[in-house]
């Protein structure tokens, strides 16, 4: 008998559960890497921090950097827990009993953005409060409601982006590493995690803004700290924009996931290790 | 002895080179090297264009450009030939094999932090070049002083190799999240040392930890060589009291005696590793 769609859907859930589950312990079990990684994105901050004191900045630019590096939490998130997570699983053996398992392989990659949202949200938490304690940043004034909103529509685009990746990266060896190794830094400059994004030029910055922090952090910067003359759009825009992404990226998730799963099926590729 | 290191040496370097570049072609590789040290030179480039209205004419802006170049040899040397133990014992899990195939780890570290200097030179020569052209960094070469600066790069090669074994020896002893340990410390001798700012905007606490680390010598000799002994007068006062042979000094003095100790805490690491039966632990998940 087949089982009705609401039967399926609790099935699903709570095998993203289960997923997110594994991720929520880890992170508690793991204090200890908790203040490395807490404490090293601050002191990247602080050198950049310090580099925008040395040019006699205006004060709101360290809450750009504040800011900036609390996201890269969910960025390297994404890249690592995400994207080349399928990769890591079929290095440790895991990703056969992935798809051994009656569930939709987008239960497993939901349950994963989700674990992964509530690990690199410490981590962003922690960078946040303890810079803007040592640098003075205050984070309550402009419109926190309208920010945290942006925040969450941000971590619903970026996360679908992620789900996309990992799609893709599935059926791929040691170049998805490098590539998402690649990807890292370059999107720091392109995103402008630590300077307004339109400094690059409107059409780079259009560009970028496929990247859901481009356009979560402008408006974010905006929200926060007042209005930026070098803005991208405005906040209502960028909220939109990133609405339609989060929709558009977890639909190419679902085509992608099912496109590279009967690819690497085919070509044998679903269990190869080290290649 | 030495002609058995030798040949462990070129043999780690070649094992290296493959292992970090035969995943590409040669000409997808070379891109892949200088993507990331280009980018992370763009976004400090623009964050000092935004706030000072595109003026690159400055003393800040070529010690930052300078200093933000040479510290990758730190990341490569420092950091990337204590993951390679990472790398082999816990990824591809060929620790052990590396044990049977040759007798001494040593000289395949030390072959493994070949391959990544020289990727390091390729790409910090890109990133120089680039700023030269672009952005009007006053290297020139009728200006530089190209003995200082060379005896300038190779102590901090050392000092960043001897940082490197010692850690690597460290990692031997470690579980997974090791690797943290050298990126900590890789981010705060970026910070302490002034690497992108002078000095003297870190509170007086900060300054004087930063005036303790041979790093901060090392970026203020290259500085000198590059742009000439007077540079510091602008750009940071607190490195220009500092006189050239007390700074040489330092320099090369902290160079013999980081490689001295990163050889004996690699060597001391490798026994304990090898008594407690750590050498093929796998602590990943």
């Amino acid at each position: 008998m087949k089982p009705s769609l609401l039967a399926l859907l609790w099935h699903n859930a709570r095998a993203a559960r289960a997923r997110a589950y594994v991720r929520v312990v880890s992170t508690l079990r793991e204090l200890s890497w908790l203040p490395f990684e807490v404490v090293l994105p601050v002191m990247a901050a602080a050198a950049y921090v310090y580099l925008y004191r040395a040019l006699d900045a205006p004060p709101r630019y360290a809450g750009f950097v504040l800011l900036g590096s609390a996201m890269t939490a969910y960025w390297l998130n994404v890249l690592w827990s995400m994207a080349t997570q399928f990769y890591w699983e079929k290095q440790e053996g895991q990703l056969e009993l992935f798809f051994l398992a009656p569930i939709s392989r987008m239960a497993i990659l939901a349950g994963m953005a989700l674990g992964g949202m509530f690990m690199a949200s410490t981590r962003a938490i922690g960078t946040l409060a303890l810079g803007a304690w040592l640098f003075h940043v205050p984070l309550g004034g402009g419109h926190p409601w309208l920010a945290l909103g942006t925040f969450l529509l941000t971590l619903v685009a970026l996360y679908g982006l992620g789900m996309v990746l990992a799609s893709v990266f599935m059926m791929y060896g040691r170049d998805a590493f490098n590539l998402v190794n690649l990807l890292q830094d370059p999107i720091y400059l392109a995103s402008g995690f630590y300077f307004p994004v339109r400094a690059l030029g409107r059409a780079v910055a259009f560009a970028a803004a496929a990247i859901p922090l481009t356009l979560g952090l402008d408006a974010m910067r905006q929200l926060l700290f007042g209005g930026e003359p070098l803005a991208l759009w405005t906040p209502g825009v960028e909220m939109a924009a990133l609405a339609l992404l989060a929709v558009a990226y977890l639909f190419l998730a679902y085509v992608a996931l099912t496109a590279m799963e009967n690819l690497a099926k085919r070509e044998g590729r679903l269990t190869v290790k080290w290649q | 002895m030495a002609v058995s290191g030798l040949r462990h040496l070129r043999t780690g370097f070649w094992l290296g080179w493959q292992m970090d570049a035969n995943w590409a072609s040669p000409g997808w590789f070379f891109a892949y090297s200088i993507v990331r040290p280009l980018a992370m030179s763009s976004m400090l480039v623009v964050m000092y264009l935004v706030v000072t209205a595109g003026r690159t004419h400055t003393e800040t802006f070529s010690a930052m450009y300078l200093g933000n170049a040479f510290y990758m040899y730190v990341g490569a040397l420092g950091m990337g030939v204590s993951m390679a133990v990472i790398e082999e014992r816990e990824w591809f899990q060929m620790l052990k094999y590396i044990y049977l195939g040759t007798s001494d780890l040593f000289w395949y570290i030390l072959g493994r932090a070949g391959a990544k200097f020289v990727a390091t030179t390729i790409a910090a020569a890109v990133v120089l070049v680039a700023g030269v052209l672009f952005l009007h960094v006053p290297l020139h070469a009728g200006t530089v002083r190209w003995g200082a600066l060379l005896l300038a790069l190779l102590a901090g090669v050392v000092m960043s190799l001897g940082m490197g074994l010692a850690l690597a020896g460290v990692m031997l002893l470690a579980a997974r999240h090791g690797g943290a340990w050298a990126e900590g410390l890789a981010g705060a001798l970026y910070l302490f040392t002034g690497t992108v700012f002078p000095l003297d905007v870190l509170p007086r606490w900060a300054q004087s930890f930063g005036l303790a680390l041979p790093f901060t010598y090392w970026l203020e000799a290259l500085r000198r060589a590059a742009y000439g002994s007077d540079f510091s007068v602008r750009f940071s006062p607190l490195l220009a009291a500092v006189p050239d042979a007390e700074l040489w000094a330092v320099l090369l003095g902290s160079a013999a005696a980081l490689i001295l100790a990163g050889v004996a805490v690699f060597r001391f690491c490798e026994r304990i590793a090898r008594e407690r039966g750590l050498i093929d632990q796998v602590t990943e998940h």
